[in-house]
């Protein structure tokens, strides 16, 4: 054999020798993949419905609200553009004032953004003080004055050890600022100075004179303020609004559990509170996503918003864990009935039914 | 005469043709077993669990699974639990009294068991023998409470199927394969890998 020809049969040989290692490799490539894949291939294939009529409870009907109780239209919905947006008030001219994410959002009375600021923290509540104007942030575990033109004017940590305490709602009243703190399942309200350097409960609980403790199963403890300056407390654990003076005094408690309309549903509610000017009370839910007036007695008066107001997403029965599922309320001035519904981020302004909506309605189905 | 030898050896003939086809083939299906087979052995297992935030407790788990009763089971996270006095997970709606009495809970096999631990607080855990993965409570508790109560398919029970036979009746597609190393879908362990999706304060 010539050198020349060795020299080929080596060329060959090498040639073939990489062609198999390459069908080889493929191959072996091939197969990974397919082992990989095929788990999730399995896992994603075809899903039919056979649902069971449905047992236990039956949220559809549980959801059901006599229209004629209904005593409020919807006026006006917006989106506040938040992730998380938990707290709402409302100022003397109708501007809306949302607390979430890291900060607050102000919103023109037709829901126009007009102004955000933001704080350090997660933003849990807000507040607008209608004697000086200023507006209060209350995040996780600090208080935030902003002036009312805006621009943060001071802050504060909150008054209150706890490794775990975390405030869940803020309002002013009497020269003082009045937090509610929820920590392990109880709540907690402190008075505390407006430069926050001195902080006291405003009750200690006495249920043998009927003044329960706060339970707060979900950090949802929610306060208000009447036009008297008294203090609104949404004790959600025990299903009770309770009414105390500014100086800590009991002045009414009322409320139970119960799904019909007259009562909170469920374990926790209500979690939201707000005093219209007569003295009446508006109250939110949770889970049954219900608004409703009750009279200082503790009467239910009317419903504002059955859970059908609110988005298909918002309603009971959402099961996805990473939402809020409550709302907040305030009051305007003029009566109407603002409401943050916190699972979508949106606000909807709530007004009376009048005689002549009434009117209206008919001719409009006629 | 060298070079017409040459030529004739170069000459694809059928039976070079079939031979090189065959060797090719046997090289690909060599290398296709080999890396099936190298994958088998490295790649992580896979088990069929539920993602509990698509579950809509339709009942589904209960009568769809190849087991007796089902390998799915109520699990409660006591880290979101209120603990509350009135639990409903616990309580059918508008229960006639706050005790264990059959007729006021929403568990048809006495599966919650409700114990005192402080006023006016209790807890909740679940007797997995008596539970077969209706979900009833989870729906109560998912509805009005924190969500602490949700059903898992549990892995001491569960057979590993190759197709689950839940998943093919799971309305929302809740039943996928998690990787055997986290075999559970903790609802807590979700919003820390989903930080931007909010927060579960139900």
């Amino acid at each position: 054999m010539s050198g020349r020809e060795s020299k080929e049969n080596r060329r060959r040989f090498l040639l073939r020798a990489a062609g198999a290692g390459a069908l080889l490799g493929a191959g072996a490539a091939g197969g990974i993949v397919v082992h990989r894949q095929m788990p999730r291939a399995r896992a994603g294939r075809g899903v039919t419905a056979r649902l069971k009529p449905g047992r236990g409870y039956d949220l559809e009907a549980l959801a059901q609200v006599d229209p004629a109780l209904i005593g409020y239209r919807r006026d006006l919905r917006f989106s506040t553009g938040m992730k998380a947006a938990r707290g709402l008030a409302v100022t003397e001219a109708g501007e809306v004032l949302v607390a979430g994410d890291h900060g607050y959002a102000r919103f023109s009375a037709t829901g126009e953004a007009l102004l955000a600021e933001p704080i350090d923290d997660s933003a849990r509540a807000v507040w607008w003080d209608s004697e000086s104007g200023a507006v209060w942030v209350a995040g996780e575990r600090r208080v935030y004055r902003f002036a009312a033109t805006g621009g943060l004017e001071a802050q504060w940590p909150m008054p209150y050890e706890g490794a775990h305490a975390r405030i869940t709602s803020i309002a002013t009243s009497a020269g003082a600022v009045f937090l509610a703190i929820e920590e392990r399942r109880r709540g907690h309200v402190l008075r505390c100075s407006m430069d926050g350097e001195t902080a006291e409960p405003l009750f200690e609980p006495n249920p043998e004179e009927g003044v329960l403790p706060i339970l707060s199963p979900s950090p949802y403890v929610d306060l208000g303020v009447t036009s008297e300056g008294h203090i609104l407390v949404g004790n959600l654990g025990q299903c009770q609004v309770q009414l105390f003076s500014a100086t800590g005094n009991l002045l009414a408690a009322w409320g139970r559990s119960s799904f019909a309309i007259d009562g909170f549903c469920g374990c926790c509610n209500p979690v939201c509170v707000a005093a219209l000017p007569d003295g009446r009370v508006v109250t939110g839910e949770k889970g049954l996503k219900r608004v409703k007036i009750y009279r200082t007695s503790g009467e239910l008066d009317v419903v504002i918003a059955a859970p059908a107001e609110f988005s298909a997403a918002a309603q009971a029965g959402e099961p996805d864990p990473q939402k809020l599922k409550g709302l907040d309320v305030a009051v305007r001035s003029d009566g109407a009935v603002v409401v943050l519904d916190q699972t979508d981020a949106t606000v909807h302004v709530m007004l009376p039914v009048t005689e002549a909506d009434s009117e209206f309605q008919i001719v409009g189905r006629a | 005469m060298d070079k017409e030898q040459k030529n004739s050896s170069d000459r694809m003939t059928r039976r070079s043709f079939i031979r090189s086809s065959a060797r090719g083939v046997l090289l690909t299906g060599t290398g296709w077993t080999l890396g099936y087979l190298g994958g088998r052995g490295t790649a992580e297992e896979w088990v069929w669990q539920i993602d509990p935030s698509k579950c809509i407790y339709c009942e589904n788990c209960a009568t769809a699974c190849v087991l007796s009763p089902s390998a799915v089971k109520c699990v409660h996270e006591f880290e979101i639990c209120g603990y509350c006095r009135l639990c409903t997970g616990f309580f059918v709606p508008d229960s006639i009294a706050l005790d264990e009495s059959a007729e006021n809970q929403v568990c048809p096999t006495n599966a919650v068991v409700r114990k005192f631990i402080e006023d006016p607080y209790y807890q909740y855990s679940i007797n997995e023998d008596n539970c077969f993965g209706c979900g009833r409570c989870a729906l109560g508790c998912n509805a009005f409470g924190n969500g602490s109560l949700y059903l898992q398919i549990r892995h001491d029970r569960c057979v590993n199927c190759n197709q689950c036979a839940i998943a093919l009746t799971c309305p929302t597609e809740a039943i996928r394969r998690v990787p055997k190393s986290r075999p559970y879908d903790k609802k807590l362990q979700v919003q820390e890998e989903n930080p931007q999706g909010g927060e579960s304060e139900a």
